[in-house]
């Protein structure tokens, strides 16, 4: 039903208003993401193509955003380079990456 | 998956930079135990726990972990906390009582090490001040002292003279008094003979060792043999003749004829008409030759004469030592002429010792010298037989 109307991109709303418009087959890397956009599963951000996190801030979700790029980019690819993390986010990007089973 | 997970990643960092974690949010245990597994230290896991308390209780494998790493006999004592959330608490009481056993280890330890230390010095050898020991003679020669100190107050070591000549500047001997100037006279007086000495051991030139340093013995003998006077005529008789030559020739007849008068007398009496040629005194092989012939003399007269005639028959065989008075005698005419012969040998004070020594008739040694006609014994008859 809401197939047709599935854009390929959604958005990520970080608790402080950021907004990070992300391929949505790079997006679905993560379980949360990919469920809560499921349409089979009926949720509001399905039919709207937009999640909100009230946990994670717009610094940690541009981390994530961008973890996200970097995944689809070399998803086919082998020995792929680290992603780069600043050690005082390493924390806080832990805890989003294992509340978003990423 | 060809890019690693997110989580992953993260905890790869997290450990990285272990060190300056002080705490873990909220993080379940479970989520965050990979990092927490590399926490080093006991007193950054006690801080992480007190900032993060929901983390007490479950980490007590990270605590043994602490202990079994640190405490070397955790399993005799294994203690385990009433309360699970106190496992701080326990691993500080053993770390409180491995100081403990350490202290007393050292302790035992440092005792030991005195124990030690103490034996040792006692085989040790001490430096001792010279002023404690007892005195020694400082005379190495012995003088006399009391006992150990020298009776004069400053003998000892003298300082020897230079040995060679030493330029030192001027003088230090000042001229203040009389005494002062004896002083420097000595000195000076020294100094000159120690100046003229060399300064080998000797006193002397090195010598080579085989130079010749005296002439050899033959040597000096045969200069002094050479450097003596001609030899001396002792006797009187022959002085007279020598000094009046012409005299001998008319004397000489008169002896023969005497001697022929004594012939017919006796043996004796033509023995002493011999004794003024025979009267030469000097030094010679001969001189044996004559004194055998001496010996010879004291025999009778027809023996004399019977070697006199063999001499003449063989003059040349004959040496001129053997020329005796019996010859010149024998030979009256040619006096002159064997006079030199003669005067080459020279019967020798012994000889006529000998004569005197040997038993026979006094006019025998008569002939042989003047001095018996000092001793005037034959003066009686000397006379008659001139």
């Amino acid at each position: 039903m809401a197939t047709p109307s599935q854009s390929k991109y959604v958005t990520l709303v970080s608790n402080d208003g950021f907004e990070f418009v992300v391929l949505r087959e790079a997006a679905c890397v993560s379980g949360v993401i990919k469920r809560s956009l499921d349409p089979k599963s009926g949720f509001a951000e399905s039919a709207a193509g937009r999640v909100t996190f009230d946990e994670i801030n717009g610094i940690v979700l541009e981390k994530v955003a961008e973890y996200f790029n970097y995944n689809h980019k070399n998803r086919n690819r082998e020995d792929v380079p680290d992603m780069e993390i600043p050690p005082e986010l390493c924390l806080e990007l832990l805890m989003a990456a294992d509340f978003l089973d990423t | 998956m060809p890019a690693p997970r997110l989580v992953d990643s993260c905890i790869k960092v997290c450990i990285r930079n272990v060190r300056g974690l002080t705490d873990v949010g909220d993080f379940e245990y479970q989520t965050i135990r990979p990092v927490l597994k590399c926490v080093s230290s006991a007193e950054q896991l006690h801080k992480i726990e007190q900032n993060s308390p929901q983390i007490q209780g479950e980490d007590a494998e990270l605590w043994q972990a602490f202990i079994a790493r640190d405490i070397p006999n955790w399993r005799t004592k294994n203690y385990v906390p009433k309360n699970p959330r106190n496992w701080y608490r326990v691993y500080c009481k053993y770390k409180k009582e491995q100081q403990q056993e350490i202290a007393r280890d050292e302790e035992i330890l440092r005792q030991s090490m005195l124990g030690l230390k103490r034996e040792r010095e006692t085989h040790v050898s001490k430096v001792v001040d010279l002023k404690s020991l007892p005195k020694i003679p400082r005379d190495p020669r012995m003088i006399a002292n009391n006992g150990g100190v020298p009776l004069k107050g400053k003998t000892g070591f003298k300082k020897a003279p230079p040995s060679a000549l030493t330029w030192t500047a001027g003088s230090k001997t000042k001229l203040t008094d009389g005494k002062s100037v004896l002083t420097r006279a000595r000195r000076e007086a020294k100094e000159m003979t120690q100046r003229g000495k060399l300064a080998t051991p000797t006193g002397q030139l090195n010598i080579r060792h085989g130079q010749v340093k005296q002439a050899p013995a033959a040597m000096v003998k045969e200069y002094r043999t050479a450097a003596q006077p001609p030899l001396k005529i002792l006797s009187r008789k022959h002085g007279v003749g020598g000094i009046k030559g012409g005299i001998r020739g008319p004397s000489l007849e008169e002896r023969e004829a005497r001697l022929r008068a004594a012939m017919a007398g006796g043996s004796s009496n033509r023995q002493t008409y011999n004794d003024p040629k025979a009267t030469y005194v000097g030094s010679s092989d001969d001189e044996e030759d004559s004194g055998l012939e001496d010996l010879f003399d004291s025999k009778p007269k027809q023996q004399n004469r019977s070697v006199s005639s063999r001499r003449l028959s063989s003059p040349p065989s004959v040496p001129h030592s053997s020329s005796s008075r019996l010859q010149s005698a024998s030979e009256s005419s040619k006096a002159g002429s064997s006079r030199p012969l003669p005067r080459a040998l020279s019967p020798p004070p012994a000889s006529s010792q000998i004569a005197n020594a040997a038993p026979g008739p006094k006019p025998m040694m008569a002939r042989k010298r003047p001095q018996v006609d000092i001793f005037n014994r034959g003066a009686s008859k000397k006379p008659r037989q001139r």
